[in-house]
């Protein structure tokens, strides 16, 4: 039994990089549960029902990691970052 | 007799290597313990007294994503694990694309996450008051005096039932949950108490997901009356058990493990973040498909009318994903467990079950920082939807906050 949690899954996808990135949604993937907008509502935005409307946008690099966590947390894969 | 050799393979895939409980009767052991026990192995073929005919058993994520997003291959259509025959299955759970999309379409927008943000501040307040009511005593019953009854309460107000119909639609449901022989009864009765509010909403105001329903179009026409009721009951359904479990379960947990509770109580921020942890462990909505086509899958073979059940409790706890697995940690920077399903069929409710569960945890333990499990309770577990029959918790009474 551990006293206090500890960081358990690392962040996949980083050294940050001073470049920007594309998302790419899967739009047959993606089926609303909204966790890209739990944990980055700075980079993803739902419409009226729900689903990511990120698809095709450009993030800057101070972005990076909140898009990369975004797409992690996405139960359906729908979503990628492309350079 | 010969038997032709890929026929013998086929009967030695299905001799059962394992045991399941899809059945909703009682369990002598935490089911969730079963669970631990099964580990993440390739699809098994399981020996279930509940259901004679067998079915495959999926424990692994990526094998649980590639069933569920794949509906080609395996279909919702006459899956259900224990068979129980209802005279009208449930729709859109039994059904496949396109016509999952034409149901879920007349509830997504009113079942959306701005939607569900408007009934917080209700949430907050029903919430608040059910620990009112039992938190100077010093002890009560989880399950039948918060968990069963703060979802209910909300869901019935926003779902639109009048307050003279809800003391009897509540015992119907109860009836289905807990008493299989008369499921098909209970579910009659549900039905018809639903019929009943669809025809007196329609063509009024769509203020509630009963009237939304009620008024909703499919294919450019008003949803037939049966597909309305379907659709109204499911939904009803769809949330009735699942969201009190994932409270009971929740408190279980933090319970049995005060380290982790302590760490939540210092930085209820963590809510959130400890509400996602619970669902990955405490999944508990189990999917069903059947197969369509003789095919391979992950190395075996399954026969087209196979049932397949996926287990999402253990899907998150695949070490594959998941590190540290079997324990909670509320800084996992990303969690993409399955509680709510995948693919068509991903829970249409899951924006209103999140935030109750939230609330839930939040105020507990705003209130309640500290409490113990009674000594040897006996919690009833269940299986089917993994369930505690009783949950009874202790703290020092007049503590109060």
């Amino acid at each position: 039994m551990k006293a206090t949690p500890v960081k358990a899954t690392p962040v996949k996808a980083t050294p940050v990089k001073a470049t920007p990135v594309k998302i790419v949604v899967d739009s047959a993937r993606c089926t609303g549960h909204g966790r890209c907008h739990a944990i980055a509502a700075a980079v993803y935005q739902l419409d009226e029902d729900g689903f990511s409307t990120a698809d095709g946008q450009t993030v800057g690099p101070e972005q990076r990691e909140d898009a990369q966590r975004g797409a992690n947390a996405c139960p359906e894969a729908a979503i990628s970052l492309e350079e | 007799m010969t038997v032709e050799p890929r026929e013998m393979a086929e009967e030695a895939e299905r001799h059962p290597r394992g045991h399941f409980m899809a059945s909703s009767g009682p369990l002598k052991i935490d089911p969730f313990a079963v669970i631990d026990e099964l580990g993440s192995v390739p699809p098994f073929w399981a020996d279930d007294s509940s259901d004679v005919m067998g079915y495959w058993v999926v424990t692994r994520y990526s094998d649980a994503r590639g069933i569920l997003q794949d509906h080609e291959r395996f279909s919702a259509v006459g899956a259900p694990i224990p068979w129980v025959p209802l005279e009208d299955p449930l729709l859109p759970t039994y059904s496949d694309p396109p016509e999952v999309q034409k149901y879920r379409r007349a509830v997504v927008r009113a079942m959306s996450p701005s939607a569900i943000e408007r009934l917080k501040p209700r949430m907050e307040e029903v919430c608040a008051g059910l620990i009112d009511g039992f938190i100077d005593r010093g002890h009560c019953d989880v399950v039948a005096e918060f968990a069963n009854v703060f979802p209910i309460t909300v869901f019935l107000e926003f779902f639109g039932m009048p307050v003279a119909e809800r003391a009897e639609f509540a015992y119907w449901a109860t009836r289905w949950l807990h008493d299989r022989k008369n499921q098909p009864e209970a579910w009659a009765r549900i039905r018809e108490i639903v019929a009943a509010q669809i025809e007196a909403k329609r063509g009024g105001p769509s203020e509630d997901l009963l009237g939304v329903i009620a008024n909703a179009t499919i294919d450019g026409e008003l949803i037939p009356d049966k597909a309305a009721v379907s659709l109204a009951s499911t939904v009803f359904i769809g949330g009735l058990h699942t969201v009190p479990m994932a409270i009971s379960w929740s408190l279980r947990h933090l319970a049995r493990h005060p380290e982790i509770r302590a760490a939540l109580v210092a930085d209820l921020s963590q809510c959130e973040s400890a509400a996602e942890e619970m669902l990955r462990l405490y999944a508990m909505a189990l999917p069903k498909r059947r197969v369509t086509r003789d095919l391979t899958f992950q190395g075996v073979d399954m026969r087209a009318g196979d049932r397949v059940l996926v287990s999402t409790p253990s899907a998150g706890r695949d070490p594959n994903v998941f590190a540290d697995p079997h324990h909670a940690h509320f800084d996992r920077p990303d969690n993409p467990h399955m509680a709510f399903g995948l693919g068509a069929h991903r829970c249409v409710g899951l924006h209103l079950a999140r935030p109750e569960l939230q609330i839930a945890l939040r105020q507990w333990h705003e209130r309640i920082p500290d409490y113990t499990l009674e000594a040897d309770a006996d919690l009833g577990f269940q299986g089917g939807v993994p369930s505690l029959s009783r949950l009874p918790l202790k703290w020092i009474a007049g503590a109060r906050r």
